[in-house]
């Protein structure tokens, strides 16, 4: 197996965190490590990923610096290992008067990964990790765009022109961006839909970026592209039926689901099918009573689906700059929309 | 967890709403909804929709009925038609009811040609509420229940007393009033006043005690809600519960008529907006789910056929507590115990 880099957001990709409301936004802040609450199967799939003491894990998380001491105690909690934990510097940002920057994210989370990408060797595959919550795929996708040499300097001063990018955050991605050994790194980038966001509103990405209703769905994709064996996959599955209660219908809708979506092919999941039926099987651990028999038989009936071809590559340029444009109208209207239902 | 298969692609207003239905309940419910249709046409009005795939699945239908097609025709010529593939997905046991907008005619006989009657039963009914002036049960509610409102044509005495049996249960199950009053209708509140068959089946019901039959009513007391649960034949109460309709558009028509017409009216109608409205929510048939077709092994909730998302995620709800109130058991025990009396 390839040594891979995972990037992973923290809040609502790893962390089931809410902010949508004031009660939710103090609870956030005021939380312990031992309170915090991760998502189902985000700890196992990590820990799997792990197993391959090569691979390395980054998180790039919008939190406050502040919270650091008990961001790290809950990963640490979680047994989870990681090589950087890089977190937003909000109390300079409100210090130096940049308001703006408290709550943009592009400034933010660009430099950071280009500047990660040129220290951490340049040769490595990266997969990423994020949520529907901001603007996770349209950040990931312009970062691998970037590296793969897709996206010009113009195009990026552009954008950071429309998002009041500081000039200290600019100079740190250009010189980043001139120190790039373009390649074709991003091979995946799931986004974790946590606001359950419409999937075809991420079809602009094309088929590099991922909508994942949950971390089986991501597992059984990391199988398909042999970033993950067999036995990690039933691992994450035995966490998620042990530690969440998670029935064989929600295992097997969600793999139907990927299947309908056209993001796993109809010959490779019948090879999962028969891995997870072989291996579910040996596992010494009883299972829930009929769980392994309801779930083989609902597994089977997958065989049934009318299968669409899987789209491999992302066939247009993506227009980042229209995208922002739209995605920042968009933001402002869920914004004021969710003002309107704090104080309003 | 309840299953429940959806037949996508019937109603005016299928696949889109009925979809959209689904999801809302995939995100609001721990209801399992399979959804049955065009696989493509399916996947993509999801891929639009906020949803919860984990508790969704889509089964292929490669056929579908349309509203305005002959039902015998249809049922005999399109063997993978949605409602068909649903009703059987239903008998096989992988869901616990079936739910369809669509062709109801085309809906009954699919229920007929694949689901098991219930012994002892020989004709089902469709059951449909309707708002009353009375409240009743736990739920204070101020619907009643009549049926048949048109699976069964003609009937005789025997099925109108099985439809008595069944209306009592699913008014018991799933409006929660423990002894629902059930009544026939009739020309006539004496026990001789009607047809043979209505004559016949008042003769049977008035001493069996595991049912309240509180006798005939006359068509003036369907309105007043004097009987809880209204027997009639699926002729007659097709007639009536489309009469209930008109009415309700009627009194709407009048008042939108009346708002238009003189400033006095217009003042005193504005006055009266809190009880309009209240009335507009109570004849709202949007919120209730749908009609049930009683007497199979099976449950089917008939949705209304002009359903949109609201009204087709109503019917799943009903027939998931359908499912899960043991309906089917209390009308089969029921129905034992009269053949034995």
């Amino acid at each position: 197996m390839e040594h891979i880099i995972y990037r992973w957001d923290l809040d609502k990709t790893y962390l089931r965190t809410e902010f949508e409301t004031v009660k939710g936004l103090i609870r956030t802040a005021f939380q312990s490590a031992e309170e915090k609450e991760s998502v189902p199967g985000a700890p196992s799939l990590l820990k799997e990923l792990q197993k391959d003491e090569a691979n390395s894990v980054y998180f790039i998380s919008g939190s406050p610096k502040q919270m650091r001491k008990v961001l790290e105690k809950k990963l640490r909690i979680d047994g989870i290992n990681w090589t950087e934990l890089v977190l937003k510097p909000n109390l300079q940002n409100l210090l130096h008067g940049r308001f703006h920057a408290l709550r943009e994210q592009i400034g933010y989370k660009l430099p950071v990964l280009l500047e990660d990408r040129v220290k951490s060797g340049q040769r490595n595959r990266e997969v990423l990790f994020g949520d529907d919550a901001e603007s996770d795929a349209y950040i990931y996708s312009l970062y691998a765009d970037t590296i793969a040499g897709k996206v010009g300097e113009g195009t990026i001063e552009e954008i950071m022109d429309l998002a009041r990018v500081p000039s200290a955050n600019r100079k740190k991605s250009f010189h980043a961006v001139g120190r790039l050994e373009h390649s074709d790194a991003v091979g995946r980038i799931f986004i974790y839909l946590e606001k359950r966001s419409p999937p075809k509103g991420f079809d602009v990405y094309g088929s590099r970026v991922v909508p994942i209703y949950n971390y089986f769905q991501a597992v059984l994709i990391l199988y398909r592209e042999k970033l993950m064996g067999m036995t990690s996959v039933i691992r994450v599955i035995l966490d998620l039926v042990f530690e969440h209660r998670t029935p064989p219908s929600v295992f097997a809708n969600s793999f139907q689901d990927l299947l309908r979506r056209g993001v796993i092919d109809m010959s490779k999941s019948v090879e999962i099918i028969d891995g997870i039926r072989r291996n579910l099987n040996q596992k010494i651990i009883p299972l829930p009573q009929n769980f392994y028999e309801d779930l083989m038989a609902m597994l089977d009936a997958l065989k049934e689906v009318e299968n669409k071809d899987v789209a491999v590559s992302v066939a247009e340029p993506i227009d980042y700059v229209g995208l922002y444009i739209d995605q920042h109208r968009k933001l402002a209207r869920q914004r004021k929309s969710m003002f309107d239902r704090l104080f309003g | 967890m309840t299953v429940i298969a959806l037949d996508a692609m019937g109603g005016d207003f299928a696949p889109d709403d009925v979809v959209k239905g689904a999801a809302w309940i995939s995100l609001d419910t721990t209801i399992d909804v399979i959804i049955v249709g065009d696989e493509k046409k399916i996947t993509d009005r999801l891929k639009e929709l906020k949803h919860n795939p984990e508790h969704l699945s889509v089964c292929h239908a490669s056929q579908s009925i349309k509203m305005d097609e002959s039902p015998k025709d249809a049922i005999e010529k399109k063997p993978d038609a949605s409602i068909l593939v649903a009703a059987r997905l239903v008998k096989e046991g992988k869901a616990e009811a079936l739910v369809s907008a669509g062709n109801t005619g085309a809906c009954i006989m699919a229920c007929a040609k694949t689901f098991t009657k219930i012994p002892g039963i020989h004709k089902a009914a469709l059951a449909s509420v309707y708002p009353t002036e009375t409240r009743r049960g736990r739920k204070n509610d101020p619907f009643s229940l009549i049926l048949d409102v048109g699976a069964t044509i003609n009937v005789t005495a025997n099925d109108l007393v099985t439809f008595a049996i069944m209306g009592s249960s699913y008014a018991s199950r799933i409006s929660k009033n423990p002894k629902p009053r059930v009544a026939i209708l009739s020309n006539g509140t004496e026990e001789i006043k009607g047809t043979a068959e209505i004559v016949d089946a008042y003769r049977m019901l008035k001493d069996y005690k595991r049912i309240n039959f509180v006798g005939n009513i006359e068509g003036i007391d369907i309105p007043k809600g004097t009987a809880d649960v209204v027997v009639c034949s699926g002729f007659t109460g097709n007639i009536v519960l489309k009469m209930l309709e008109g009415v309700s558009e009627t009194v709407m028509e009048l008042a939108k008529y009346a708002y238009k017409t003189s400033y006095l009216w217009k003042l005193g109608l504005v006055m009266l907006r809190g009880a309009i409205s209240q009335l507009k929510d109570i004849t709202d048939w949007e919120q209730y789910g749908g009609a049930p077709l009683l007497g199979f092994e099976s449950l089917f909730i008939k949705a209304h056929g002009r359903s949109k998302a609201r009204a087709t995620a109503n019917a799943i709800k009903v027939a998931a507590k359908a499912a899960s109130s043991g309906l089917i058991k209390d009308i089969s025990t029921t129905i034992k115990d009269f053949s034995f009396v």
